[in-house]
């Protein structure tokens, strides 16, 4: 049997300027599950009988803040008076207010961290799923025999 | 000496605290109260407002409050859930943030 359920881990991605973001390492299946649903959006398609059918297709904008918003736990940033902006432990709607606060330029940077971050880890759990022992599959060679 | 259980800490009005796992939060909590008793034992009791089935069985789980000045955290050490209610045996305070 195989551990299937990790600890919560976080990284430190250091960002420019001395700036730093905490970020959760992985996202569960619960988080995962949220970054899709947060990043679709409902539309209504024409079926081949010519009637409507409601469906979801992805929504690039809403899934970019949805990406930062599943793995973001804290951050160095501050407000013009240089006090720190609290997201620790704050709602997601807390959390997109701040983002939506701070301007365009360290929104992009803190996106593309969190991008490169999600790409990383998935490269790296690739990486792990070869060198983890699975199932066995009966040889098809074998199997045609007989 | 302590005779009876003496209330150490207890969270007031709309406060919150939280039973964590690293950065997950396993339960929500008002009305806590603190407890320690003459043994010198902690003891966590308050009304669940949200709570995660899973991560109340999973270790290393600590009991957080946010003060002004900071977060105060304990390790919990066993956790009971009946009805609405979380009792939790406690460990010594682990730090001040």
């Amino acid at each position: 049997m195989s551990i299937r359920v990790r600890r919560p881990t976080t990284e430190r991605l250091e960002l420019t300027d001395g700036d730093y973001l905490l970020v959760k390492q992985d996202l569960t299946a619960g988080e995962y599950r949220e970054l899709m649903r947060a990043s679709a959006k409902p539309i209504t398609v024409t079926t081949v009988t010519g009637g409507p059918a409601p469906t979801i297709e992805l929504d690039p904008i809403a899934a970019g803040l949805a990406m930062v918003v599943a793995y973001l736990l804290d951050w160095s940033f501050t407000d013009a008076d240089g006090r720190k902006l609290h997201i620790a432990d704050q709602p997601p709607a807390v959390v997109r207010a701040a983002l939506d606060a701070i301007d365009s330029d360290a929104y992009m940077e803190v996106m593309r961290a969190v991008q490169t971050h999600q790409a990383a880890r998935a490269a790296a759990i690739a990486e792990e799923k070869k060198t983890r022992p699975g199932p066995s599959v009966p040889d098809r060679t074998l199997m045609s025999v007989g | 000496m302590l005779d009876e259980p003496r209330v150490v800490w207890r969270g007031t009005g709309d406060a919150r605290g939280r039973v964590k796992l690293a950065y997950q939060t396993a339960a929500e909590l008002t009305g806590y109260v603190i407890t320690i008793d003459p043994a010198r034992r902690l003891t966590l009791s308050g009304t669940i407002v949200a709570s995660n089935p899973f991560l109340l069985t999973q270790t290393p789980l600590v009991f957080v409050v946010g003060t002004k000045v900071g977060a105060c955290r304990w390790p919990v050490q066993t956790v009971t859930v009946r009805d609405d209610r979380l009792t939790a045996a406690l460990g010594p305070l682990l730090e001040r943030e």
